[in-house]
């Protein structure tokens, strides 16, 4: 982002200005004769204005820092130590940016890990160098060195991890409806958690005098996840610093759980010290040391408040995206509907455009062929003295041609009529059915001496009854056409089959036959259309398109057929009319 | 009520040569009733109400059956079908229907929208025996 010199240079100002008011701040709980703090707002006012405004802000940092430090370290030291802040600040936004990217690190539980630990390394440079240079210019002795360290790093991580946030997310939208019912919740989770932090951290002992209350510090964890749970990771990190806050004043004025009791200012009387002066340095110390502990309990409070709600905002992002995705399904599913259903409008139309072709064919093509056949036959019968035997052979030939012809046209009508017309469903006893066509067979059964077998009686199903007698009539036909068999028969049964994956059954019925049977390799192409196994006059002949009809009418009713056969032995035809 | 051998047979068909083997058929079943030609729907209608050509009714005596085909150009079987079995005094002619299909489903039709008998094309002698025995059976049962 292009900004002017002019707005720079104020932002380097008031960054500078707020560094060192917080500096001041901070450095009123320092470890004594340390100018080391373990409460370090700074640090998460600088980290917040880098991530904020970029590096260039820097001077700004440098400024506050080294003028905040520049009373008590001096001139040298604070040069030092204001570097090693301004690069604590840098190196902890670009170790950040280099994991995350420019994301916001507080909604993802991930990035919140990474967040703490750009800003735990930075900050271990900053109090590194800070400490170093404490000891070089003779301010901190080097026994003290560790722990002013100490106090430094966690000081600084701790402000980076409660303020940083606050900072940063007042500047970035959130996805939270502001609705009355929310606003009313969020006054009742901050001022709940501030009477708990108060209740927990404070002067309690005056009316309440119990011991245990001392150590129910982690009692703000449930506050917190509230503010997880339910709100954004704003208002999470708002918590937790309204926690914060709350805890490092009581503590430092000497209450709550972290807060450490006076035997040492006792023991430092013991040994004949100024009592005045090793109380109050000593108070101080016991202090700094207290708000120590507490940082630690902050820290760890903090953290597990930010990941939570970064979980949570990441659950609620994909579940976001999941409804949005659910919308698009929805749509997606309705416009698939209406093309389906174009098709089939389509579909019906080329349907009825089949249906009228059909009718073409039935009378416009049937009608030349049917004069043709006629006049031959008048031919036969009015010139039969004048023809001689080779030209009524070719006549009857010619009749012959006419009716095969006809008959291939009448087969393929039928089969599109099967395929067209919706099926007259209803209930059927299928014994009477099989009846009605096995006695329109009758003269054909006697004369060829085929024995019908049924050895159970058909059961009523709900079927076109047309149709199924159809079934019947052309696996019949076909049972008593192939067959050479002297002693011929054909049964028909049926037998329940369990289905597979379901607790129901299905009818299976079968025509079976002792005749010639179908060679194994043609077990597939029997139901082809116009396929036919066998010379065109053996057999009775047959335009071939019986079992593909067959086929068409089980299909229709959602069933299926199959057979099993054995050359030379015979044929088996199953069928269901119902899935299966 | 059987067919009387003087009452006319009206046959409706466009087409000439399955009038001829029509004709044929009926001489070859042996009714020498005389027959009506008409090739399509219109002319039929005409003749059955007496309109146009066929006002003086010894032109176009009451036909004891109608043979009538269904697809037809201009006004079709179907229409004539309805027409006649509408109208109070026609609706007493059988008709018989010639038909190139042999689909249950049609017949059944046939036999809903009025016909007494049907015969598949081509007409044979013995499609026209068939036909004239249900209509007898079909008159035994009514009257």
């Amino acid at each position: 982002m292009q900004t002017s010199a002019a707005v720079w240079v104020l932002r380097v100002i008031v960054v500078a200005a707020i560094y060192y008011a917080a500096a001041r701040l901070g450095l009123t709980w320092q470890l004594p004769g340390t100018n080391a703090s373990p409460v370090w707002p700074p640090s998460g006012i600088g980290f917040a204005a880098v991530m904020l405004l970029g590096y260039r802000v820097c001077p700004g940092i440098a400024v506050g820092a080294f003028l905040a430090n520049l009373p008590a370290a001096g001139f040298a030291a604070s040069v030092g130590i204001c570097a090693g802040n301004t690069l604590e600040q840098v190196v902890g936004v670009f170790v950040l940016r280099r994991m995350i990217g420019s994301r916001n690190p507080l909604e993802r539980a991930g990035d919140v890990f990474r967040f703490v630990a750009a800003a735990g390394a930075g900050c271990l440079l900053g109090s590194v160098n800070g400490t170093a240079n404490l000891w070089w210019w003779g301010i901190v002795h080097s026994e003290r060195c560790w722990q002013a360290w100490l106090a430094w790093w966690l000081g600084d991580t701790a402000g980076v991890l409660i303020l940083a946030p606050v900072i940063f997310s007042l500047f970035q939208k959130s996805d939270l409806v502001w609705t009355r019912p929310r606003m009313l919740e969020a006054l009742a989770l901050f001022v709940s958690l501030a009477v708990a932090t108060q209740f927990l951290f404070g002067d309690h002992h005056a009316w309440l005098d119990l011991e245990l209350l001392d150590s129910l510090a982690y009692a703000v964890v449930p506050g917190l996840a509230w503010a997880a749970f339910r709100f954004s990771p704003r208002e999470t990190a708002f918590a937790a610093a309204l926690m914060s806050v709350i805890a490092i004043i009581n503590t430092s004025s000497g209450h709550g759980p972290f807060s450490r009791s006076d035997p040492a200012v006792a023991d430092a009387a013991s040994v004949g010290l100024d009592a005045g002066s090793v109380r109050h340095v000593d108070a101080q110390r016991l202090r700094a040391e207290s708000l120590l502990m507490l940082q630690i309990f902050v820290i760890a409070i903090a953290v597990t408040s930010a990941t939570l709600s970064g979980a949570v905002s990441e659950r609620n992002r994909s579940e976001q995206g999941l409804r949005e995705l659910n919308v698009t399904l929805e749509q997606r599913v309705a416009d698939r509907t209406a093309e389906l259903q174009q098709a089939n409008a389509a579909l019906e139309r080329s349907n009825q455009e089949l249906d009228d072709f059909a009718h073409i064919a039935s009378h416009d093509l049937k009608e030349p062929l049917r004069g043709i056949n006629t006049y031959s036959a008048f031919l036969l019968e009015d010139y039969s003295d004048k023809l001689d035997e080779d030209g009524q052979a070719k006549l009857n030939t010619l009749q012959r041609l006419t009716r095969r012809m006809e008959s291939l046209i009448e087969s393929l009508l039928m089969y599109s009529r099967v395929g067209r017309t919706e099926l007259a469903v209803q209930d059927t006893n299928l014994n009477e059915t099989l009846a009605d066509i096995v006695e329109t067979l009758e003269i054909r059964l006697r004369e060829l001496g085929v024995e019908i077998r049924q050895p159970r009686p058909l059961p009523t199903i709900r079927c076109d009854g047309v149709r199924v007698g159809e079934i019947f009539r052309n696996l019949i036909t076909n049972a008593m056409k192939y067959n050479d068999n002297p002693q011929k028969w054909i049964e028909i049964g049926c037998e329940p089959q369990p289905v597979n994956g379901s607790n129901g059954s299905v009818m299976v019925f079968h025509v079976r036959d002792n005749g010639i049977g179908i060679r194994e390799k043609h077990l597939d192409s029997v139901f082809r259309i116009f396929k036919r196994l066998h010379g065109r006059d053996e057999y009775g002949g047959g335009t071939g398109i019986g079992l593909t009809i067959v086929k068409k009418i089980v299909e229709r009713h959602g069933g299926r057929i199959w057979l099993e056969s054995k050359f030379g032995e015979g044929t088996t035809f199953f069928f269901t009319l119902a899935q299966g | 009520m059987p067919l009387a051998s003087n009452q006319t047979i009206l046959l409706v068909e466009d087409s000439p040569e399955d009038r001829e083997a029509t004709l044929r058929a009926i001489k070859k079943a042996g009714l020498s009733n005389p027959v009506h030609w008409c090739d399509n729907g219109d002319k039929a209608l005409d003749y059955l109400y007496r309109r146009g050509e066929f006002v003086d009714p010894a032109k176009s005596p009451r036909p004891g059956v109608i043979l009538l085909d269904l697809n037809m150009p201009g006004t079709d079987g179907r229409e004539v079908m309805s027409e006649v079995t509408q109208d109070p005094d026609l609706k007493l002619i059988p008709i018989v229907v010639l038909t190139t299909s042999s689909d249950e489903r049609d017949i059944d039709a046939f036999f809903a929208s009025g016909a007494k008998s049907y015969i598949v094309k081509p007409v044979t002698q013995d499609g026209i025996l068939k036909a004239v025995q249900r209509l007898e059976s079909v008159w035994s049962f009514n009257f």
